[in-house]
């Protein structure tokens, strides 16, 4: 778990640790704390932090332009510039973080990435990105994957990821 | 494909997922006929072979399947469906996967088996399986070449025809996309070049392909009017089609080309004469896309010229159709739409007078326009189920196979459809 947002990020750590041993109550509790801990993210007026798009330290690009995003999230781009793979990562459908991504970053509704994942799916030019469930499982598989690219609420402290302007 | 979104677990990491390759992708699964097709799709192998950049095998594989019922008060659609009980003849089984040996090179494949009463037989066939290579990848644009079979790209929506979860409705629009004539629109065995580009101002999509058909007996009764003696023999099409998506993609606009040519070589004893036919297929497609709302609209224009056919028919003839379609999204699960969809298959005898008095046969088996409503329920990724009720003024699109009888079909007629489709 790489969810260092705080002065609590040690106990964080440790439960993390822990629940990989231990029961579904330390998962759930997890699970709460990390939601809490990625997604809101506040900013000192109390409003929700920006979405920020994130990739794997590896990745070169400083600042993508809109369009660039919309293809790459559309799996339109498949290759970064020195030819290693884009890795999506995205949350589901009807995650209010994806939808918001989709719509003020990307310009499109969730709907239409939906198809055109699908018929890239279905006619062999193209695959669907890899869902993860939450927005500290995001994080994880950025910082995990090269050439990953992902989406999350901004946060100072986010280890092993690298931030990406979004023109 | 739902195992490509699949929740990635602490226990099943996508790593060790990937190293798994042991169980057969579709494309294992071709069947003998199709040997040519697979040293053509290996070709593009000894060009993109290289050293690769992350050496990682990569695979994945999925499917659908869906199961249709009609009902109608005259004529046959998909099987006898103007019986009491309806007719269960409409299922479709796909099962798809690629194999990507670089992030450049990847082998892209589909078994379809779809029974659509008696125009389609429910035995497995080769949907498309290409190889795909990168030939060139910036930030803003790419280009690549597909050699193998490869689906043809034509309208919005022709590449994924078959499979319940893409198409607009239960059935394509029919006017456009009808059943009789799939041999020619389906899937070409050549090599297609794709671009994109996307800058400020848009997205472009170009796509141009080259191959052979399979044209067979659907074709001949389609273009000659029943079974013949004689066959079609290398038949070929071009296709070019161009996407654009303006900034901010609420619109989409589209222009595809195609250009089919099919040598007739006569069988003995046979009527009609060595020759050939071309056709010459535009189709303009535009889709606005709002939060809660899409509007579609496709309009077609064939043209199609039988060369020294020796046939009792006019020698040039131009198809006219096209459909209008609003779909409203009333939330994440519940979805209706409306279409309307209107074809003619030669516009100079639009009500059919002149066919009726050339050959007897009923002048409505030239024209059909359909309204169509329909509902559409997804609980889940993996269910879609919709119904529809369609109207219909003509008899164009029927198929003839379904209704051996052409004097017996009725030119107002109605239908009731019902599909549930599942993916894995």
């Amino acid at each position: 778990m790489h969810t260092d947002i705080n002065s609590s990020a040690t106990p964080l750590r440790d439960i993390a640790c822990q629940h990989r041993r231990t029961g579904v109550a330390c998962i759930t509790l997890l699970y709460l704390l990390l939601c809490t801990a990625s997604q809101a993210a506040p900013t000192p007026d109390g409003a929700l932090a920006p979405l920020q798009v994130y990739t794997h330290p590896s990745v070169a690009a400083e600042t993508l332009s809109k369009s660039s995003l919309r293809a790459i999230f559309a799996m339109r781009l498949t290759l970064w510039p020195d030819g290693t793979r884009i890795q999506v990562f995205v949350l589901p459908d009807k995650a209010p973080l994806h939808r918001q991504f989709t719509k003020s970053v990307l310009g499109l509704f969730p709907y239409q990435l939906r198809k055109t994942w699908d018929k890239g799916i279905y006619s062999g030019t193209g695959e669907a990105p890899i869902q993860v469930s939450d927005p500290a499982h995001m994080l994880d598989k950025i910082a995990q994957t090269p050439g990953a690219i992902g989406y999350l609420r901004q946060g100072q402290h986010y280890k092993g990821v690298r931030r990406v302007a979004a023109q | 494909m739902l195992q490509r979104n699949k929740l990635y677990s602490e226990t099943a990491s996508m790593d060790s997922r990937r190293q798994n390759i042991t169980r057969p992708s579709p494309s294992a699964r071709r069947s003998d006929a199709d040997w040519p097709l697979c040293a053509l799709l290996m070709l593009p192998a000894l060009l993109f072979w290289q050293a690769p950049v992350q050496a990682e095998l990569r695979w994945d594989w999925g499917g659908f399947i869906s199961q249709g019922w009609s009902l109608s008060d005259d004529n046959a659609f998909y099987g006898d469906s103007s019986d009491a009980g309806g007719s269960w003849d409409y299922r479709e089984l796909g099962l798809n996967g690629f194999l990507e040996f670089s992030p450049r090179f990847k082998i892209n494949g589909q078994l379809l088996a779809r029974k659509a009463g008696n125009t389609s037989e429910s035995s497995p066939q080769v949907d498309y399986l290409f190889a795909d290579g990168v030939l060139m990848q910036r930030l803003n644009q790419q280009a690549g070449i597909r050699v193998g079979r490869i689906k043809n790209s034509l309208g919005f929506f022709n590449e994924t025809r078959d499979v319940a979860f893409t198409r607009p409705g239960i059935i394509m629009p029919q006017s456009i996309y009808f059943d009789q004539v799939r041999e020619l629109l389906l899937s070409s065995d050549g090599a297609a070049l794709y671009y994109r580009h996307t800058s400020p101002l848009g997205a472009l999509f170009v796509d141009a392909q080259h191959g052979y058909l399979q044209a067979g007996s659907n074709s001949e009764a389609l273009l000659l009017g029943g079974d013949q003696p004689g066959s079609f023999e290398d038949s070929q099409i071009n296709i070019a089609r161009i996407l654009f998506e303006p900034d901010g993609e609420q619109w989409r606009v589209g222009l595809s080309a195609v250009n089919a040519n099919l040598p007739y070589i006569p069988g003995s004893p046979d009527r009609i004469s060595r020759g050939e036919i071309d056709i010459k297929m535009t189709v303009l497609s535009a889709q606005y896309n709002l939060e809660h709302w899409s509007f579609t609209a496709e309009a077609l224009r064939t043209k199609t010229h039988w060369v020294n056919l020796n046939l009792p028919i006019e020698d040039r003839r131009t198809l006219e159709a096209y459909y209008v379609q609003v779909d409203h999204r009333l939330n994440d699960r519940w979805q209706v739409m409306a279409r309307f969809d209107d074809l003619t298959l030669n516009n100079k005898d639009p009500d059919g007078k002149g066919f009726s008095q050339l050959t007897g046969l009923p002048g409505h088996l030239q024209f059909a326009n359909d309204w169509t409503l329909g509902v559409r329920y997804q609980p889940s990724m993996r269910w879609d189920l919709r119904a529809e009720v369609h109207r219909v003024d003509g008899t164009a699109w029927l198929s003839k196979r379904d209704n051996e009888d052409l004097r017996a079909l009725q030119q107002h007629w109605n239908l009731l459809l019902l599909q549930a489709a599942w993916r894995f």
